[in-house]
């Protein structure tokens, strides 16, 4: 069932340390303003059966999701799923409704307060093609961000997993995978 | 600013290095070779339109492989001290590329900064120079894929031809190429922007 | 040769289908492979294009990052790492990526401006740089002529730490006679605490650390202060090693630790000598090292064995248990390096400590063998340049008095000023650059009443509109970074690095060495020294007998971008070489800390003792390290960072329930100092009794209280050794406001 070109995000959570390198990356490189992120860091502080608390950080952006409840309730069909498995928002189709903002659960969507659209991470399509990696996955100085073929790393890594601290597999079958080696 | 001509001359050497088995590319060069003045080159084309194996053979043994590189064809070679290939400087020439829409990402698939592809692209950027001007289009628009044709050869072009011509011409013994880099040698050299 | 401004449009888009792209067979255009590049933003692209122009970030960081910027057209217009260095891999940190913006910031200070009005009435006048220099030249003579240069003062740090752009201008001020700045803020308690132990600040190479078995993060913040560390802690971790936290202040690396202490602030000493007590008791010492390599090691142990378990645990509010569990991991390792922090140190007793996580060290026997050792600060790189030369230190003739940076409270008063409890001259003459006194400086509120002396003539050099500038008579136009050519040494990391000038100076601002060489010669000084270029001056710094730069030339960096320096072992006590200390070897006891009045092995004094009457027993101590989105008081006006909010008060929520402050609530600090306005964040990152707030945050800036900032509480008295800032021994009141 699942897409074995599935591309996705491959975020090693246990590294992050929230300093919003990714987050800036993107904005730079997708030229948005200033109180436009299309990825986000947010923050968790966990407590663990022997009562320490730690602070664990959740860098999230379009989940890229093989069923992607975005393209189902788009009324203008704005939204294309590739071979690839990335989900492509034409922004030229899209039609203001903001129905995709309200339908996506991990708030990968944000509407342009400049011309009313919606507006979402594309997976940096643009620099997949020159080869190169998502501004994201080279804007952390701490290299816990990669892109992938998620399928195959699933399947191969033991370390890999959809679940996380502010994430899990839904019904929406999110892209993303975590990894973690430690403990 | 521009020679004319530029655009021919570009067009059958890119030819030479990204289709060197084909016995179109030498007739193409014997036309050149002629209507620019180099005898000896014309003369040894001639031979390769009948035997282009030859030709394409050397050429894959100094530039190509399968066996180690006698004279590496990337620029990432010839200016890094580290000689690490697909690097920053394949990616600033790959950009260069994008800046004209164009991408090395082709059936030949090599490296941006490919010998072939960067003559190439030099190609293309005085073609569509020629035909703006002929269509007419705006001054600032011409002026625009000269810079862009310019910046390249300050920024990478310049920086390399000359040294890997020179490596051709020192380590073949088929006098088809010895003419040949000389002749695109002594051409860039008079174009080379200063 | 530049290419002419890229459109945002492809040249394809615009044309139609040009008749050449038939011929390509190398090339191909962008959109061939149709499926795999549907939802490209390919115009994206262009601002990547261009010429590419390398520099080293010239922040107050230890990463000190290699950048690679494209130029077009003369204009800056994208960053990234470059990833040829490991160090700095594929980018800069998150300030770094604006740097862009950072450069075109839209209040950029382009001209020459005069004050009208009072002080800090907010009334300005351009004026033409003729008329700049024509009032600044008369004022210096008559400052000189009347007072003596001595009431000259340069304020000036780490806004640009290149080698000419952060003391370059020492030319000007050696030559005038000025008094001598001595910037002292940072790390110079550590620099006697650990220097009495091992006889220098300088490490091992951080590129050691992913060799290590057991990081120590003491008293550091990675994420903050070297962020690009991290991956090498990781990949350390990934080998099997440990990491070890200690922070009154929980960072993310010691929330990612395997061991992480939250200690009382300030109380370091004794919890080294707790892990002491452990290894001593479960004999996890080097008893070779201790024998042959230091002196003191009887007297050590038995200062550790005499401190009880139960003042251990009333001091530090740790358990004996958790300090044993962190000590066995100590207590196991073969390999430990200790990265010391510098906030740490900025306490009272910043000294003392120190030099018991020094002795810590010694007891594991942790230096001279390969990844091992306390990294603090790697000065070596900066140190080995020729300063003398370079900074033009032979200019200055006759003894001029010295006036501590963190001392701006009380130096600047018009009456009986004073810096480090001694009388000085006054000051008639502030010249600011590299620097934010109003953001940075301790106990800012009489800082600012200083500024306001009317004889007291106050130029502003700077960038941007700092809260500084607000008080200043004249305001110059400063250069960023990238507007001239300069050269650093890495003070973490075993680098030399170029940064090369990447565009125009902007506007009518001038590079710091272009202002103070053309100052020195309007003042009619004839020396070389004002007519070097910045290359000449480069070459000067790299004219020296140093071993580790040897062979290196303004040349090879400008090829090579970044040069990794062959340092020697900085402290071989092993290797038959002997440490920088009186005796040769690692001190465990040290007479130096004896003749400077303290405990000759192992001093625990308190911060609290030296507390003033109406501090001492207010209800909160002050912690204000920095954040990750800021470094010291720059980026405050970038766009894309100064989203992020940088005055928030941690808070414990045993605290905040106490005083029924909720997340997000406005919060008061105040003490004898002053006040300031934060909001609220609720969390265990403090303990109860601590509230931590972002150091250097600017007045102007703080949405939550109208010029208000965290300095305006912090305390200016020194530490106890070095005149080094001490800005946590501060305690204040919290309220809702």
């Amino acid at each position: 069932m699942s897409n074995k070109f599935q591309k996705g995000f491959i975020f090693r959570q246990e590294n992050c340390v929230g300093c919003g390198g990714c987050s800036v990356a993107c904005q730079i490189h997708n030229e948005l303003p200033e109180d436009v992120r299309f990825r986000k860091v947010d923050l968790y502080e966990v407590t663990s059966p022997d009562g320490r608390v730690r602070d664990v950080w959740y860098s999230h952006a379009c989940m890229h999701c093989s069923n992607p409840t975005c393209l189902a309730v788009c009324p203008a069909a704005a939204f294309t799923q590739r071979p690839d498995g990335i989900v492509v928002l034409d922004r030229n189709k899209c039609t203001s409704c903001g129905l995709c903002r309200t339908a996506c659960p991990y708030d990968a969507i944000t509407i342009s307060k400049i011309d009313g659209k919606a507006a979402k991470c594309n997976l940096c399509v643009e620099l997949l093609d020159a080869g190169l990696n998502p501004a994201c996955v080279d804007g952390c100085p701490v290299k816990c961000l990669k892109v992938g073929n998620v399928t195959q790393v699933l399947a191969q890594t033991q370390s890999a997993s959809k679940k996380g601290i502010g994430y899990e597999d839904g019904p929406n079958r999110p892209n993303m995978i975590i990894i973690r080696e430690r403990k | 600013m521009k020679l004319n001509g530029q655009e021919k001359t570009f067009a059958v050497f890119k030819d030479l290095f990204l289709n060197p088995g084909l016995p179109s590319t030498y007739e193409e060069l014997q036309s050149w070779a002629m209507e620019f003045g180099y005898k000896e080159l014309a003369e040894e084309a001639e031979k390769a339109v009948k035997q282009p194996e030859e030709a394409e053979a050397e050429f894959n043994r100094l530039c190509i492989g399968p066996y180690r590189l006698i004279v590496i064809p990337y620029e990432s070679a010839w200016v890094t001290a580290s000689r690490k290939l697909n690097g920053p400087i394949a990616e600033d020439v790959a950009n260069f590329y994008a800046a004209a829409g164009l991408s090395s990402a082709s059936e030949l698939n090599e490296f941006p900064d490919f010998f072939g592809n960067e003559l190439e692209f030099l190609y293309f950027l005085s073609a569509l120079e020629q035909e703006l001007s002929l269509k007419g289009r705006e001054e600032k628009l011409i002026k625009e894929v000269q810079g862009l044709s310019d910046s390249f050869r300050a920024e990478h072009f310049d920086k390399w031809y000359e040294s890997f011509l020179k490596a051709i011409s020192e380590n073949t013994n088929q006098q088809f190429w010895k003419e040949a880099v000389l002749a695109l040698n002594k051409e860039l050299h008079r174009t080379q922007v200063r | 040769m530049y290419m002419t401004k890229l459109t945002r449009r492809y040249f394809l888009q615009g044309l139609g289908a040009s008749a050449a792209l038939g011929t390509l067979t190398g090339l191909a255009p962008k959109n061939v492979f149709a499926m795999n590049s549907y939802g490209a933003n390919t115009p994206l692209m262009a601002k990547r294009a261009g010429t590419i122009k390398y520099s080293s970030c010239l922040r107050n960081c230890a990463d000190r990052c290699l950048m690679k910027f494209s130029v077009q057209n003369g204009r800056m217009t994208y960053v990234r790492g470059a990833d040829e260095q490991y160090k700095t891999g594929s980018c800069p940190c998150v300030k770094g990526l604006t740097y862009v913006e950072y450069t075109y910031a839209p209040d950029r200070i382009l001209h020459p401006m005069v004050r009208v009005g009072e002080k800090g009435s907010h009334k300005w006048k351009r004026i033409t740089w003729d008329e700049a220099w024509d009032i600044l030249i008369k004022k210096t003579h008559e400052v000189v002529e009347q007072y003596g240069a001595e009431a000259i003062l340069p304020y000036s740090y780490s806004g640009n730490y290149g080698a000419i752009g952060m003391r370059g201008a020492d030319r000007f001020f050696n030559r005038i006679g000025s008094s001598i700045l001595d910037r002292l803020v940072c790390t110079e308690a550590g620099v006697w605490g650990y220097g009495s132990v091992q006889g220098t600040t300088d490490g091992p190479d951080p590129e050691t650390i992913a060799n290590c078995d057991c990081y120590v993060s003491w008293g550091f913040n990675e994420t903050v202060s070297n962020v690009h560390g991290i991956k090498l802690i990781n990949e350390a971790r990934d080998k099997g090693a440990k990491v070890l936290a200690v922070n009154p202040n929980r960072t993310p690396i010691c929330s990612q630790a395997d061991v992480y202490l939250q200690p009382k602030p300030s109380t370091d000493a004794w919890v080294a000598t707790g892990v002491m007590k452990y290894l001593i008791a479960n004999d996890m010492l080097d008893h070779d090292f201790l024998k042959n390599c230091c002196i003191g090691a009887d007297q050590a142990i038995a200062k550790v064995n005499s401190v009880d378990w139960k003042d251990i645990e009333r001091v530090t509010g740790l358990t004996q248990k958790q300090i044993e569990e962190f000590a066995d991991v100590y207590g196991r390792a073969e390999r430990i390096i200790i990265r010391a922090g510098y906030g740490m140190q900025r306490n009272y007793n910043g000294a003392r400590m120190t030099r018991a996580i020094g002795i810590l060290q010694a007891m594991r026997g942790m230096f001279d063998k390969p990844s091992c050792g306390i990294i603090y600060d790697n000065v070596r790189p900066i140190t080995g340049m020729n300063l003398n030369l370079g900074r033009g230190n032979y200019l200055r003739k006759g003894q001029q008095q010295h006036v501590n940076m963190t001392d701006l409270d009380t130096a600047l008063r018009a009456e009986n000023p004073t810096t480090e409890n001694r009388p000085i001259k006054p000051i008639h003459m502030l010249v600011i650059y590299n620097g934010n006194p109003v953001a940075v400086s301790p106990n800012v509120n009489a800082v600012i009443e200083n500024l306001k002396r009317k004889d007291l003539f106050v130029v502003g050099f700077d960038m941007i509109m700092t809260d500084s500038l607000e008080y200043c008579d004249l305001i110059l136009p400063a250069s960023t970074q990238f507007e001239t050519d300069d050269i650093i040494g890495d003070y973490h990391s075993w680098y030399v690095q170029i940064c090369e000038k990447v565009i125009e100076p902007l506007g009518e601002s001038k590079p710091n060495w272009d202002f103070f060489a053309e100052w020195g010669r309007r003042m009619d000084f004839t020396e070389q020294a004002f007519k070097d270029t910045p290359k000449d001056i480069i070459r000067q710094f790299l004219q020296t007998d140093t071993p580790w730069y040897q062979g290196i030339t303004l040349e090879r960096l400008e090829k090579e971008k970044f040069i990794h320096l062959d340092m020697p072992e900085s402290v071989p006590v092993r290797s038959g070489g002997k440490a920088e200390t009186e005796s040769g070897k690692i001190e465990l006891y040290s007479e130096l800390m004896k003749r400077s009045g303290f405990d000759p092995v192992i001093d625990l004094t308190l911060c609290e003792e030296e507390m003033p009457e109406e501090e001492k027993n207010l209800p909160f101590r002050l912690l204000s390290p920095g954040i990750p989105q800021r470094v010291n008081s720059s980026f405050y006006n970038v766009k894309y960072i100064r989203a992020y909010n940088a005055y928030e008060c941690e808070i414990n929520p045993e605290d905040a329930k106490r005083l029924g402050i909720r997340m997000g609530d406005k919060v008061r600090l105040n003490n004898q100092r002053g006040e300031a306005f934060f909001v609220a964040r609720v969390t265990t990152r403090v303990a109860p009794g601590v509230v931590r707030t972002a150091k250097c945050n600017w007045r102007s800036t703080n949405p939550y209280g109208n010029q208000t900032n965290t300095n305006s509480l912090t305390t200016a008295k020194l530490t106890d050794m070095g005149g080094c800032s001490a800005y946590h021994s501060t305690r204040v009141n919290l309220s809702k406001a």
